[in-house]
């Protein structure tokens, strides 16, 4: 009676998990679909960055990136073609993917990673959040090693494709039929058109991790020796933060930069942006005013420095 | 163990087997002992010193008591037991406040003071299986249950692991005879514990966490928040703490119906309260069972004047708040609590009970008492929580924090959801229950679709249970 019972019971569970497979299986099939034909919003923008993406200069880094970097001056400035690939609440996870699938097609002349240290370089509680962007495309081999190195069990999980969609798939589906006439190669800069009205005071960077993320300085550096192979010009950049003072959380960066040579042109703490409300929209973002004006004088500064190389 | 930590997916299919398949219940016994303390050892290992010594001191005052009744220091050994039971818990959850509150006292008078603070974490669960041993404690002191004899099966039931993080704070009376029996397998309490599973899991990762994203965003930016976003942070905090604490206590009961335990159900739809009074027989059931039997009724319950007996109700309830936390904010939201029903027991609303138009009044008017209790509860400090209320009243700018549209559309589904299922239940028990249905593929169907939307819609970031934090 007991062991009929018992064996019915597991049956079912494992009937119960069958039906959830095949669920979950033509779930990820449809999805897959969806993606594969979405050309607007991120999902879009990540699709084009993933497989079209043909520019001489690429934009790295986080929000601070697509909000702080204007591709048409940088591309007027350089007379080369630029496209900037930053992607809001992301930072080195997601952008060594992003610049492996751009430079397995083409290589770029130069790549401007904007570094922001929480993102880039500090440790964090969970660092699978960086992880939205690739989980639907972890087939790819690019996309399964950062996954792997990220998070032991993430692997794991990912068999289920339901999982891989999991908190995406309504921006997916949206975006696959959004009406919205503006494409992703067009959704290169998101300016910010707010301007700060209060003063958040000076940041003490207390509330963040101290220590340093081993795993995401050898993707920094993975990226330094992928360039130095290409022959591809790197530029590390930190764009200006309203309220910082010290720079101190760049330190492992700036050892890197100097064992290869890599410049870092550094604004972090720029006393000429740094507290003034008329070039930021909140604490961490320049508004578009700041945003033109940083950009105008990174790209003389990208400028002179090329002109120093081809001396 | 989390519930919804990778760790459970893999360890607790490996658990019910073993334990189902034993055809010896002080081997199953063994084996859920030694998971128990080794998930605990896993967290702090340390801190295992904590539970043994609360194990041990209840264990050995339990029986030192039990042979000497009319010992002339029998009330005093009982009282020394307590104090040696609430030790750990006073140094590790209380020190720090109290040094804080004396310093900042003796500081207004100038007298400076040196004492150290300690700044340990806290053991996980230390407020459950302290009350729990303490509960057992009681009970042999006042002859309600004969003194546990094996060491083992005690350990087991202070440490049980479905329950141990945060409740459901069981009594002896119920669990100890469970531990020692012979346990068959049963094939309707299996189903039902993975029923409680599914469910519980579906309130803490899709509704729970997903609304925690929002409350977050409000309340630790208050400052920046209109009065309406406050009002809205306020009931989804509501729905986020019934959905975390629920959600764990049925994946608790799960997890034991699944062992072959029944567990005390601590959740029976507590926002369809009628009054504050009616709240606390369906939230946190086992918590204010035990204040009942172990706080109120020893200080004289209802069986004494009038002024004393709301006394009572005002120390039971300050109890409460003083367990959930070191904190004014803790007491304040326990004083808030006990007010409320000493106004109802003046009243006479306590008891009353009402229909239609009527009852939906009074569990709006309750929903909103506990609503703005809940902001003492949630913030950090009696100053923020002021602010939050203040402005909650104060201004009427019409302005929400903003969220994506797939939050948004998240957040109001699992809402719903969970809204339909308590209303259903309450006011149509045999109409709408999708789980007991009478046909199977109804009831697959919701199966399913509840395990797809954890799988599609849940948060998986091993976030912690509010509970598990007292």
């Amino acid at each position: 009676m007991r062991t009929s019972e018992m064996r019915k019971f597991i049956l079912k569970v494992l009937l119960f998990f069958v039906v959830i497979a095949m669920v979950d299986r033509g779930f990820g099939l449809a999805m897959s679909n969806v993606l594969k034909g979405t050309q607007k919003g991120d999902w879009g923008r990540n699709n084009f960055i993933f497989n079209e993406v043909k520019s001489d200069v690429i934009i790295l880094g986080s929000s601070r990136a697509i909000h702080h970097y204007d591709p048409q001056i940088i591309s007027d400035s350089l007379s080369m073609s630029c496209y900037n690939c930053g992607e809001d609440g992301m930072g080195i996870f997601l952008m060594r993917v992003r610049y492996q699938a751009i430079r397995e097609r083409f290589k770029p002349k130069i790549v401007i990673y904007e570094v922001l240290p929480e993102y880039d370089l500090l440790g964090d509680i969970d660092n699978s959040r960086y992880l939205k962007f690739l989980r639907p495309y972890c087939d790819k081999s690019i996309m399964r090693s950062v996954i792997d190195d990220v998070s032991a069990t993430e692997g794991i999980k990912l068999y289920s494709e339901m999982y891989r969609y999991n908190s995406v798939f309504v921006d997916i589906i949206a975006q696959s039929v959004s009406k919205s006439t503006s494409t992703a190669k067009e959704y290169s800069y998101s300016p910010l058109w707010t301007q700060m009205n209060n003063n958040p005071g000076k940041e003490t960077g207390l509330e963040r991790s101290t220590t340093f993320d081993s795993v995401k300085i050898a993707y920094l550096e993975d990226i330094i020796l992928q360039c130095e192979r290409d022959g591809t010009l790197l530029f590390f950049t930190a764009s200006p933060k309203y309220a910082s003072f010290s720079d101190e959380e760049f330190k492992p960066l700036k050892d890197l930069c100097l064992v290869y040579h890599v410049p870092f042109i550094n604004h972090y703490c720029d006393s000429n942006y740094c507290g003034n409300l008329t070039y930021f929209a909140d604490a961490s973002h320049l508004n578009i005013k700041g945003a033109e004006s940083f950009t105008s004088m990174l790209a003389s500064e990208v400028k002179g420095i090329l002109n120093s190389h081809q001396k | 163990m989390l519930f919804n930590s990778f760790e459970f997916l893999w360890l607790f299919p490996l658990i019910f087997v073993f334990c189902s398949i034993t055809q010896k219940t002080k081997l199953a016994n063994g084996c859920l002992l030694l998971i128990s303390y080794g998930l605990y050892l896993k967290w702090k290992p340390v801190y295992v010193l904590v539970l043994l010594w609360v194990t041990a001191v209840t264990f050995g005052i339990a029986l030192f008591l039990e042979g000497r009744t009319k010992w002339k220091h029998h009330k005093m050994v009982f009282v020394v037991g307590i104090i040696l039971t609430l030790l750990p818990l006073a140094v590790f959850k209380y020190y720090d406040f109290f040094n804080v509150q004396l310093s900042s006292l003796l500081l207004s008078v100038g007298v400076l003071t040196g004492l150290p603070g300690l700044n340990w974490a806290l053991p996980l669960g230390i407020s459950f299986y302290t009350f729990q041993a303490i509960g057992y404690l009681s009970d042999v002191y006042h002859k309600r249950i004969c003194a546990e004899r094996n060491w083992w099966d005690y350990m087991l039931f202070v440490s049980f692991f479905p329950q141990i993080a945060a409740g459901p704070i069981s009594r002896a009376k119920d669990l100890l005879p469970q531990i020692k029996a012979e346990r068959k397998f049963n094939y309707s309490q299996a189903v039902q514990g993975l029923k409680w599973l599914l469910w519980g899991m579906f309130l803490k990762v899709v509704m729970a966490d997903r609304v925690g994203i929002y409350v977050d965003t409000v309340f630790n930016n208050y400052e920046y928040q209109t009065g309406l976003s406050c009002w809205l942070g306020s009931i989804l905090y509501s729905f986020q703490i019934y959905g975390d604490f629920a959600g764990y206590s049925f994946m608790a009961i799960g997890v034991g119906q699944l062992l072959g335990f029944e567990l005390t159900n601590n959740f029976q739809r507590p926002y369809l309260s009628q009054s504050v009074t009616d709240f606390w027989h369906r939230w946190h059931i086992s918590l204010s069972t035990w204040l009942r039997d172990y706080v109120y009724i020893p200080l004289g319950g209802s069986r004494c004047g009038k002024s004393r007996n709301y006394w009572n109700i005002f120390l039971t309830f300050l109890v409460s708040g003083v367990w959930h936390g070191a904190n004014w904010t803790f007491i304040i939201w326990g004083m808030i609590h006990g007010f409320f029903q000493i106004v109802e027991k003046i009243f006479g609303w306590n008891k009353a009970k009402s229909n239609g138009w009527r009852k939906a009044i009074r569990v709006l008017l309750t929903f909103i008492i506990v609503n703005l209790a809940w902001v003492f509860f949630r913030m950090p400090t009696l100053i923020q929580a002021c602010d939050v209320i203040n402005k909650m009243f104060s201004n009427h700018q019409v302005a929400l924090a903003t969220i994506t549209p797939a939050m948004t559309l998240f957040i109001v589904v699992s809402v719903g959801i969970v809204v339909l299922k308590d209303l259903s239940d309450e006011l149509l028990p045999l109409r709408y229950t999708f789980f007991h249905h009478q046909y199977k593929l109804v009831r697959w169907i919701a199966y399913v679709v509840l395990m797809c939307m954890i799988l599609t819609c849940g948060v998986f970031d091993n976030s912690q249970f509010i509970y598990a934090n007292f």
